[in-house]
Formats: C-alpha cells, structure tokens, sequence
C-alpha cells in the first residue's frame, strides 16, 4: 500500500469511526461519508492538498481516492454481512416450489451472491441496495408477513387467491427477501435505465429487457421469481396486475431504506413504521404502490405501535 | 467561582423555602394539636428567622437588580413582589409583633389588652400570615418542570395567577370582615366572656364572693384566674401548668377597678389553625396539580406537537408525523399538525427521496481529521 493510500485509508476510518454512523448499515455510511465530503469539500480542499496531505494531488485526484478507499472499506463490511443473509437468513426451499423441482441451494446462492456482487460494483446500485440490506438485516420483512398471515385480509389474499402462491408463510417470507435482494438487478444490465429520476419507476419494456438478460444470466432462478424481484420497480398504477410480491416487496424496500436504528421517538410524535405509512398513504399514486397494501400495513404498524 | 457561589446561594434559599413550608404547617399544627409553648415558641423563633432571612433575600434581590437599573424588571417580571410580600410584611405584622411578645413578656400582651383587644391583634397577625402561602410560589419557580420555557411561562403564569387570586381574596376579605364588623368566632366569644363577667360581678353584690366565685368558675369552663386587687381569689391550675402550656394569645384578659378575669381562648386558636391548614393545603394542592397534571398535559398537548413539527422543519431525515389524539383533533395546535402531516410531510418524503447531499456528520464533529 502506498504512502497516499494509508493516509487515504486512515482519513476515511476516522471517518467511518464517529459515532453519529455507529447504528447504519455499511452502504448508509458510504452515502453519509460522500455527502459529508461533498458538502465540505470547500473546507477539505485547501487542506487535503496541502504538503501535509496528497502534496501535487488536485482535488480531483484526492476525491477520487477517498472514494475508492471508502468503498474498499465498507466493502469489508458489506460483503460479510451480505454472506451472512443469504446463507443464514435465507432459506432457497421455495425455489423448488416455484420450479416444480430440485435445485442445488448452494449454487443458487453462489449465484445470487455473484450477482449482488455486480450490483455493488454501480454507485446506482449500491445505493439502492441499502433498502434490501436493511430490510432482511432488521428483519421487516419477517414480522409484516408474520401479521398478514395472522389477519387473512387484502394482502394475504392476494398473496394466496391472486398469485396464487402454494407456500408457507416462512417460504413467501424467504421469496420477497430474495425479491429485495434481486431488486437492484436493474442497474446491473443497463446504465440507460429509462428510470425517473424522482419515484424510481421503470418502463415496462425496459422491466422486460432486464428480466430477459437475468434469465439467462442465472438459470437457476425460476421466472416467477425474476418477475417479483425486477418488477418490484414498476409503478402499481401503469400495471394493475402487478404480483402481489412485488408491491408488497416495493413499499418494504423503500420502507427500510429510510430505517433508522437509532432514531429517537420524541413525545407526541407517531412511531417511525406508522408515520412511514401513513406519509406514503399520501404519496401512493407518485411512487406507483398499492393503497390497500398501504392501508393494511399502515393498520399492522399502528396496532403494533412499529 | 462567582456563579459557584451565586448557585450555592440560591441552593440554600430552595431549601429555605421547603423548610419554611413545614414551619408553616407545623406552626398551626402544634396549635391545633396543643403542643406545648416552649415548641411552639421554637416554631415563633424560626418562623421569625425565615422571616428575616426572606426579607435579606429580597433586600439584596431588589438592590442588586436596582445597580443594574433593572429594579423594576426584577419586581414584575422576575416576580419581585411575591419576594416582597413574603418576606417584610410578614416580618413587620406577624412574626415580628409574635416575638416581640414573647421576649417582652406576658405584660406586653396584658398591656396592650388594656388598650386593645388581644384577639384582635392575633386576628390581624394571622391575616399577615395568609403572605406566608405566596412562598410556595417561589419554589415553584424554582422548579424545571419541563424543557419548554413556553410550557413554564405558561403554567408559571396560571400558578401564580390562581394562587394570588386566592390569597389576596383571602387577605382582602379578613380585613374587610374584621372593618364592617362580620360576625365572627372572636366577638361571639368576647361578648360571651363580657357577659358572664357582668353576672358575676352582679351576683357578686347579692352573694359571698367565695360562692359566686365557685358558681362562675363551674359555670365558666374556660375561666382560668381571677383576681380581687392584685389577689388571686381563684386559679383552676397552678403556675408551672400555665406557664408550660400556655403562651401569649393562648388567654384573654379583662380588667375591671377590683376584679381581673384571665379566660382559655385555645380552642378559639384551634379553629383559626383548622382554617389556615385548610388554607394551606388549598394552595398545595393547587400548585401540585398544576405541576404534576397540568403541566404534563399542556407540554403534550402544546409544546410536543410544535417540537415534533419543529424538527421535521429543521432536519432532513425526521420524518416523524405528529400523533393526533382523537380527543384534541379540532385544537388548533392539532389541526396546524394534520395539515403537517397530510401536505408537508409527503412533499418533503417526495423532495428529499430524490435529492442527496445531507448528512447527519458534521466538520466540527472531527477534531482530529487532518492530525
């Protein structure tokens, strides 16, 4: 390792070491640290260039540095913990159901694992995964689908009438964790996404072209689950018969990514879950989910007091 | 080290001012129990000491704030004049007058009883004493009941409204009760005691006085002394008993050319005592459930919604929506929440989602970055 990059590495870990980061997941740190630097590059500048620092560096140089050290360093983090949900969080049983027959669970993982790993290779991607990351780590998943299961309404039927899925709540908790992970997918095949830029809603043919390219890419995933995980960024409004896993994943995804462990619940406000649902009750229609589903989790939220 | 002391010094006045409120209580107490004279005159003693103590405090409050030409910010606004009228008046009308008594002795009282009626005087002592009650306004002032300054100006302001209300209602009405002659518990006593004297100085003229003394004195159960020029003819204790249970205000004295009468006004004490507990705890209680259930309940219903909603204004990630309790919904406070959380909060989620570039890290959070 070089002179620079040491410095380099041993800026970016004072960085990552204050405690106002200690409750993120490695990917909210990395966004953190990155605005950080942007928004104080005017102060950073003078210094960081300076004889003490990355002497004959431009701030370019530098910024480009950091940024590639701080993802070397979170990556550290990241794909531990990653390994650590798909192969312990997880269970890929449900495949087999989807399938109609046997695959070999490790080399579906190792493939799934590949391709998160492609998807963290894109800034786009890394940051979109967040979502996924938190929601399998916190387990938000787990307990919304424990409290459709125990009520038998809109979202189960769906889930069982409509889509008609034959599995146990345990298998349907497994397939939209899996969803999440697979969600980000789309940057991986296209950097011309057609996506807008505000709701995070895709096109239709552009859904099509990323499922087509996963298909092949990874056999082993059946196309039902493909079409969960990468129309999950479809809006509900264009596409009314939208699988219920998929807009069931879509408001969990962006539900754990604005997830904040530490955050403090002052008197007199609602409980962050229950204010997440409530707000998005409101914004439906701009991000594209489904208002019953809304509606319902909303209700889990409030009785729970999540 | 200047505040150091400041704060050790305001440290003890809070907790002169708890003391002062068990002095109080315990003054009438003792009465009402019937305590002996020696501790109650402990209680006279200390009572006096607060009284002198507040009054310092005052005097030094006020002539410090007069230096600093904020003599009358310190009297209205820093509520000055409860300092003021919990401190001198007291120490000039009530506990002054008392201790003047007891060190000049009883002869002050039975002096003044020549002059004027001693169950007067001790009625305009005791309605002095109604300033005692503001002082629990001054320890509530001392209390941070809530991290709002709004909430404690508010629940400061309808304390010390209410409380003042009460005591000069009090003040006012004993004074003007003692000027246009209400009937009342001290003349309908005088009046019985002139009476029964009048009978036997009548009956004393058709019978021997050792008769007439006996008839009066099973008749007259609070009769204690009476006396034929200088001569003490009849005495229902001996002097030790009086002198251990029975101080200044305790009797009341009447004089004719021959005879001079000493009466048991204790009990007349004790209903008076009854009164100013009552009082006392009316003003407690008052301030208690102005702290302990008001002031909880204007901080969530006032002061919690507008924090939430401030933060969600100031941060970026506190998208918190203000809890609505049914019950409030059509307050103002709560109906300025909705509208937050039915039309800004979503239009902030739809801003923020998209918009990077904010951060919970701030520069002045790494003293050590460029080391």
């Amino acid at each position: 390792m070089s002179q620079e990059e040491e410095k380099a590495k041993l800026f970016v870990s004072r960085l990552l070491s204050n405690p106002t980061l200690l409750t993120l997941n490695p990917l909210q740190k990395e966004d953190q640290i990155m605005s950080f630097m942007d928004l104080n590059a005017d102060q950073l500048k003078p210094t960081l260039t300076s004889n003490a620092f990355f002497l004959g560096k431009s701030w370019f140089e530098i910024h480009k540095l950091l940024i590639k050290t701080l993802r070397i360093l979170i990556d550290e983090s990241l794909f531990p913990g990653i390994q650590r949900q798909l192969y312990e969080k997880i269970d890929f049983r449900f495949i087999s159901i989807l399938r109609q027959q046997n695959w070999p669970q490790e080399k579906i993982k190792e493939e799934v694992l590949n391709l998160i790993k492609k998807i963290v290779s894109s800034s786009d991607g890394r940051k979109d995964f967040s979502g996924s990351y938190n929601a399998i780590s916190r387990q938000i998943v787990d307990k919304y689908v424990n409290s459709i299961f125990t009520n038998h309404t809109y979202i189960h039927f769906e889930l069982t009438k409509v889509q008609r899925l034959k599995m146990s709540k345990e298998e349907v908790k497994d397939m939209i964790n899996t969803s999440l992970l697979l969600r980000p997918s789309i940057y991986v095949f296209s950097s011309n996404m057609n996506k807008d830029s505000s709701s995070g809603i895709i096109t239709q043919t552009f859904a099509e072209k990323v499922e087509e390219t996963l298909i092949k890419e990874i056999p082993a995933l059946p196309e039902k689950l493909v079409k969960s995980a990468v129309r999950i960024n479809l809006s509900f409004e264009d596409h009314k018969y939208l699988q219920a896993t998929s807009r069931l994943t879509s408001i969990i995804n962006s539900m754990a990514r604005s997830f904040k462990a530490d955050m403090k619940i002052d008197r007199g406000a609602s409980s962050p879950e229950k204010s997440w649902f409530s707000i998005a009750r409101k914004n439906y229609k701009y991000f594209g989910w489904d208002i019953k589903m809304l509606d319902e989790l909303y209700r889990f939220s409030a009785e729970n007091n999540w | 080290m200047q505040s150091k002391i400041k704060n050790f010094v305001e440290s003890i006045v809070v907790v002169a001012i708890f003391l002062v409120l068990i002095q109080t209580f315990l003054e009438d107490y003792a009465v009402l129990a019937g305590w002996s004279w020696d501790f109650r005159k402990i209680l006279i003693f200390t009572g006096l000491g607060f009284d002198l103590f507040f009054s310092i405090e005052f005097l030094i409050r006020i002539f410090s704030a007069l230096m600093k030409g904020k003599g009358s910010a310190y009297f209205l606004e820093g509520k000055g004049w409860i300092d003021f009228l919990a401190s001198i008046p007291l120490l000039v009308l009530n506990s002054g007058p008392a201790f003047f008594a007891i060190i000049t002795g009883n002869g002050f009282f039975f002096g003044m009883g020549g002059l004027l009626n001693i169950l007067k005087i001790v009625k305009a002592i005791r309605i002095a004493r109604i300033l005692r009650l503001l002082r629990i306004l001054k320890i509530f002032r001392q209390i941070k009941h809530t991290g709002s300054v709004m909430a404690q100006r508010h629940i400061a302001k309808i304390t010390t409204l209410s409380i003042t209300s009460f005591v000069f209602t009090l003040l006012v009405f004993s004074i003007f009760s003692g000027l246009i002659s209400l009937p009342s518990a001290e003349d309908k006593f005088i009046n019985h005691q002139i009476a029964s004297i009048s009978n036997f100085l009548d009956n004393i003229k058709s019978e021997n006085q050792s008769l007439s003394v006996a008839n009066f004195s099973d008749y007259e159960a609070d009769l204690l002394i009476i006396k034929n020029n200088g001569t003490t003819i009849f005495t229902r204790y001996d002097n030790p008993f009086y002198s251990t249970v029975y101080g200044p205000g305790d009797f009341q004295y009447f004089k004719t050319t021959e005879y001079e009468f000493f009466f048991d006004v204790r009990e007349l004490a004790q209903i008076q005592a009854t009164s100013s507990i009552l009082f006392f705890l009316v003003v407690v209680m008052s301030v208690l459930v102005f702290l302990i259930y008001y002031s909880p309940h204007f901080a969530m219903t006032i002061t919690d919604p507008i924090h939430v909603m401030k933060r969600g204004f100031l941060e970026s990630d506190y998208n918190l929506e203000v809890e609505i309790p049914q019950l409030y919904q059509n307050d103002d406070i709560y109906k300025l929440g909705a509208l937050y959380n039915d039309n800004y909060l979503p239009l902030k989620v739809r801003e923020t989602d998209t918009s990077s570039g904010h951060t919970r890290l701030s520069i002045d959070d790494f003293e050590d970055l460029f080391k």
